[in-house]
């Protein structure tokens, strides 16, 4: 029988054991990514005390804050003084789940078609690359959102989205790579196209399905242009494009002279912050759940068997 | 593992599809065919009482989330039989959105849009090619008060296309003795000027004096800052640089759509050509340079002026009126001033001793209604709006519900008892509305100034300017607002504006540049600009703009 | 002659027929290309249009006026030469990172902090230029803490201190701080081509002798290399996308001469210069992008066949 199971990328022993037999390209290496980490966490970090330390107390440690001088949720309060946040975080989800998987199956067949030599496939592998270039704008985009009645639905946010050409070329090349053999053998064994589809060449690309679900999942999340042109009612505002609103406007209005109108007292930088990071916290729970995916490696054995 | 993957990825399909139905089903019909199933043949025509049938009018509002929540929405529902669809627009994507909608005939019943008037070019275009149904003239004979902002708004003439009326102004509110004025001022540490021994009684002072206490406030730090930490001028982005020397100098200014080209001698000419406006970069220049300015400034995006002087960083920042009471209430909180009054309005005079006011239009906002609305919608939303403007009206959007909120003590506006709780620190009554808005409000313009229950720290530093510029002590000049050269629209006007962006992007490029001969690099801006700005003159100066 | 087109056709009828559940694969694919792709690809007309009310059909043609706009204002020239630049830097520069990045973490032995660090790669990208610019005001600003540390060494060099708005600093900034931000969001699609790799390989390089710069050089990089080059080939087709967001939010007018791309550029002259846009410009400007961007994709496309790499097209 066939066998794909997970292992581990390179040997991994007891941990005594792995200091051990660290070389010194192996120390270099971890000073190297632990130098990059603290780069990367230094900024992130000074953006969650910003959400978390009073404007007044932050403005005066702007340069350089280690530790929170003094704490308040000031700002996570006005975050979700409103209902549409909650109501937000409903619609993100559901926009999230449905368009990754209308999105990953979509992707998926394309890709995996395109792998093989039928008829008229190049044909359609042109065309559709031609739609990353060229497109009809927003008016008749607009016009045709509205003619399929998706205009105030969650839809709009959703069936638009459909593939992302880039993820679809590149699945498709990695199916590509996949020894042929495999799926040979599981056509003499009498598997249909579709079967073999879902049991061989899927389960093998597991860390590539991991990532554009996670990619996919992002951009779901991230939605907030289509809320912006089709969303008639705050109830179907997506949680980014709520943020969106306490973030941009509050630029809009120091960038742009309104006469008479009082800008709102917005309290800083701390709200934006709150709001990146309110909007940031869920995503990653998605995390590690596929990361395990993409970390380890695969093992195809018996192939040859 | 093949058949965990199949099985997720059909789950996650599945509970989408499950997910989604609902919402569609709710919302599945366009938003526009809710309105069109309402009889237009209905007979009433604008007289109070008439209101059988029930009506929901959409209309685009900020804040949609915070709309119709409100005791005052009750109150027009009892009495008007009338309910509103709120279509959220924000400050970011407003004009986006009202554009979008006007080209795809997708438009809200009522569309309120933040219209300028040098952007007013697109709207009579739109207008010309029958976007918007008219304000008919007999629409005003049976209500007063809408028919006297008509007849007295310099606005009105220029929202009219062809002699037709199709945008109405949201008319500001302004408190007779400020002349339709702008309220950006300097906000300054008033505790600082008098620990440095500078203070100026009436919170007035002249050029010299002003760039003395700056300059001294930054040398002696009274707020413990540390060595160089203590900025002296901060400004908002739309602000910077203008804000020091051109904004509240001779009339050659611009960075505020107001003062683009202004008559000197019976001809318009463009401001940066002007000797003034060359002074006024020039002396901007050298306080830059010097750190007057604060030099970040330059990076600013958002809040950050207001932030840097709430936090004690700042000597002044130049802010609208509105954000005085937050700010001291703010840093009373944090301990950074003892009292409110330890920051306050400077009156500050140009650097030809002169002291200037900038006007601007008397209006905020213009809402138009789309042109296949039925007659019965614009009929109520008109009455609705003239209600507004009564005193009843006023008092209603001020405070509520009457004897609930407030009791009616007399015939004049003012007459009322406010029955909300006292605040003692602020000396006013706390607003349990605060979190609601009311933005269908919005076309009847803006309530009167000071309400009779609110905090008036804010007016009453806003007030000291006025009573300086008006005190007869000082030359005082107003800088009048020009709607001829503001709505006026010409092909090339119309593409290029007053150039102010450009403008601006030059004058901070050479901010940022030490030890240049600003006046020479000025003068050679000024030759490299004037064969695109020398069209527009002539198009203004040739009575071409309409 | 006759006979043999016949059969020819029922050849190909028969290839069709034999890979008839393929078809259906593309199907849902194709439609959603149909419906949503090609439907309102005749709007695209309206580049050559001035729109109005009436509809798409009802615009007049303008005699290429949308175009003239674009190309004939003061700022076309160096904007569209920024573009190219900062657009080369970052592919020269900010491609290789997450493949080298990728590289590494592959390398590094412990699995547990191995995740963690990985994780920690990627959150810079869901904070958004909005943000980040405030925070990059905090470090390189005037009262930021680069320039304090920069005082302990020399002090007289940082007096006159303007890093975000130095012309010659500027590109260096957007490129490492674009790679920042989504050189770990990048490596991802690395790590995965690499946890792909037969792990038999490994096994057997190692058998052969082979350290470790030779397994990555022999094993990994070979085997990631068909991604890689269509990465490449993707990256270079949007080569005119200079990043808008990261641009409108931390240029200042002092760094136009070398960082105003031409996003930014058309941008401020639809927006900031003039009262009001005609939709049609929007589209003429997308139309103008995105053809250089075609032909730098077929570009890059033929040079990774002339590599005897995997294609797209």
């Amino acid at each position: 029988m066939r066998t794909v199971s997970q292992a581990s990328p390179v040997t991994h022993n007891k941990k005594k054991s792995v200091f051990r037999k660290f070389t010194c390209f192996d120390w270099v290496l971890l000073l190297c990514l632990s130098i990059y980490a603290l780069i990367i966490l230094y900024p992130f970090y000074n953006a969650l005390l910003v959400s978390i330390v009073p404007n007044t107390v932050y403005v005066r440690h702007r340069g350089l804050m280690l530790f929170p001088p003094e704490i308040s949720f000031d700002a996570y309060a006005y975050t979700f003084r409103s209902s549409i946040i909650w109501t937000g975080y409903r619609n993100t989800l559901l926009i999230t789940a449905g368009g990754v998987a209308y999105n990953m199956l979509l992707t998926v067949f394309l890709g995996y078609a395109f792998t093989k030599p039928i008829p008229g496939s190049r044909l359609f592998k042109f065309l559709i690359v031609f739609t990353m270039y060229f497109s009809g704008g927003l008016v008749p985009f607009y016009l045709l959102v509205k003619s399929l009645r998706l205009t105030n639905t969650l839809w709009a946010m959703i069936l638009p989205t459909g593939i992302n050409v880039m993820y679809m070329l590149v699945i498709s090349s990695y199916f590509e790579t996949l020894p042929a053999s495999l799926e040979e053998s599981a056509k003499l064994d009498g598997s249909g196209d579709f079967s073999t589809l879902f049991r061989i060449v899927l389960p093998l690309s597991l860390p590539l399905l991991a990532t554009f679900t996670l990619y996919y999942a992002v951009d779901r999340w991230n939605e907030w242009y289509y809320a912006m042109l089709f969303a008639r009612s705050t109830k179907n505002w997506p949680l980014q494009y709520v943020l969106r609103t306490i973030i941009q406007d509050a630029n809009f209005l120091a960038q742009n002279y309104v006469p008479g109108q009082e800008a709102p007292d917005i309290k800083g930088d701390a709200i934006k912050m709150s709001a990146a990071i309110v909007s940031m916290a869920p995503i990653l729970c998605l995390y590690p759940l596929l990361q395990k995916y993409f970390l380890t490696g695969l093992t195809l054995g018996a192939v040859k068997e | 593992m093949k058949r965990l993957a199949c099985i997720v990825l059909s789950l996650l399909l599945l509970s989408s599809l499950v997910a989604c139905q609902p919402d569609a089903s709710q919302t599945g019909s366009p938003p526009n065919e809710s309105s069109s199933d309402v009889s237009a043949s209905s007979d009433s025509s604008g007289e109070a009482g008439a209101y059988d049938t029930p009506l929901e009018i959409s209309m685009s509002v900020r804040y949609a989330d915070q709309c119709g929540t409100h005791v005052r929405n009750e109150i027009i529902k009892e009495k008007f039989n009338l309910t509103f669809e709120y279509v959220p627009v924000n400050w970011s994507d407003w004009n986006e959105k009202i554009r979008t909608w006007i080209a795809m005939d997708d438009a809200p019943d009522i569309l309120h849009m933040d219209l300028k008037g040098a952007q007013s070019n697109e709207f009579k275009s739109w207008a010309k090619q029958g976007a918007f149904s008219p304000f008919l003239e007999e629409y005003f004979a049976s209500r007063p008060n809408l028919k006297k902002v008509y007849d007295e708004s310099p606005t009105i003439p220029y929202l009219k296309v062809d002699g037709v009326l199709y945008g109405w102004p949201g008319l500001n509110s302004y408190r007779g003795y400020d002349d339709r004025v702008d309220d950006p001022y300097w906000t300054y540490r008033r505790d600082w000027a008098k620990a440095v021994g500078k203070y100026k009684e009436n919170d007035t002072y002249t050029w010299e004096e002003w760039l003395d206490l700056i300059r001294t406030v930054m040398e002696e730090d009274p707020g413990n800052n540390g060595p160089g930490n203590t900025a002296g001028l901060v400004m908002p982005p739309w602000a910077f640089p203008h804000a020091p020397v051109l904004l509240i100098g001779p009339p050659a200014t611009d960075g505020n759509e107001s003062c683009s080209y202004f008559q000197q001698d019976g001809v318009y000419v463009w401001p940066p050509a002007t000797e003034e406006y060359k002074t006024g970069v020039k002396i901007t220049y050298d306080m830059y340079q010097e750190g007057l300015i604060y030099q970040d400034n330059i990076l600013f995006t958002s809040s950050e002026n207001v932030d840097m002087f709430v936090g004690g960083l700042a000597f002044a920042v130049y802010a609208h009126f509105g954000s005085l009471n937050s700010s001291s209430l703010n840093m009373l909180e944090a301990g950074i001033i003892d009292e409110r009054s330890d920051i306050g309005s400077a009156a500050v005079l140009a650097y030809d001793g002169k002291m200037y006011l900038t006007q601007v239009a008397d209006y905020w906002g213009v809402t138009c209604f789309r042109h296949d609305l039925e007659q019965e919608k614009i009929d109520r939303a008109m009455d609705f709006w003239e209600y507004l403007r009564t005193n009843e009206g006023i008092q209603m959007r001020w405070m509520g519900k009457e004897g609930v909120d407030y009791r009616v003590t007399g015939p004049d506006l003012y007459d009322v008892e406010v029955l909300w709780e006292f605040d003692e620190e602020t000396q006013s009554y706390v607003d349990p509305y605060a979190d609601f808005k009311f933005e269908e409000a919005q076309p009847a313009g803006s309530v009167p100034t000071p309400a009779p229950y609110e905090d008036t720290f804010r007016f009453d530093e806003h007030k000291k300017i006025f009573d300086v510029f008006n005190s007869g002590e000082v030359d005082a000049v107003l800088k009048p607002y020009d709607y001829f050269i503001s709505f006026g629209s010409a092909p090339n006007k119309d593409k290029y504006g007053d150039f102010a962006s450009i403008v601006k992007e030059r004058f901070i490029s050479l901010l940022a540049q030490p030890d240049i001969d600003v006046e020479a690099e000025w003068d050679a801006f000024i030759e490299e600009m004037m064969p695109q700005v020398q069209p527009v003159l002539d198009e203004i100066n040739n009575g071409e703009l309409q | 002659m006759q006979v043999s087109r016949a059969t020819k056709r029922r050849r190909l009828l028969r290839r069709i027929w034999a890979n008839r559940w393929f078809y259906v694969m593309l199907l849902p694919g194709l439609c959603y290309f149909a419906v949503f792709k090609y439907a309102p690809l005749y709007g695209i007309q309206l580049a050559f249009k001035d729109y109005v009310l009436a509809g798409i059909e009802a615009s007049p043609w303008n005699n290429f006026a949308h175009f003239r706009y674009m190309l004939f204002e003061q700022g076309f020239v160096p904007a569209f030469r920024n573009t190219l630049v900062i657009s080369g830097m970052r592919i020269l520069l900010g491609f290789p990172f997450p493949i080298l990045l990728a590289l590494f973490l592959d390398e590094l032995v412990l699995p547990k902090y191995r995740r963690t660090v990985q994780t920690i790669y990627t959150f810079p990208h869901f904070l958004s230029w909005v943000l980040l610019a405030g925070l990059l005001q905090n470090l390189l600003g005037a009262s930021g803490m680069v320039r304090k540390v920069a005082m302990l060494f020399s002090p007289q060099a940082s007096e006159t201190w303007n890093l975000l708005y130095d012309n010659d600093a500027y590109r260096w900034i957007l490129v490492f701080t674009d790679i920042w931000k989504e050189a770990g969001w990048g490596a991802i699609i690395y790590l995965a081509s690499i946890a792909g790799v037969d792990r038999s390989l490994y096994e057997a390089a190692t058998i052969d002798g082979a350290n470790r710069w030779q397994r990555i050089w022999s094993v990994t990089l070979p085997s990631i290399a068909p991604m890689i080059a269509i990465q490449f080939i993707l990256r270079v087709g949007a080569a005119m996308e200079g990043g808008f967001d990261q641009v409108i939010n931390t240029y200042t007018p002092p760094v136009y001469d070398k960082g105003d791309i031409l996003d930014t550029y058309i941008y401020r002259l639809s927006f900031v210069r003039t009262s009001g846009v005609n939709l049609g410009f929007t589209t003429a400007v997308g139309l103008f992008k995105n053809v250089i961007n075609f032909i730098l994709l077929l570009m890059a496309n033929s040079l990774t066949r002339a590599l005897g790499q995997k294609t797209i097209l």
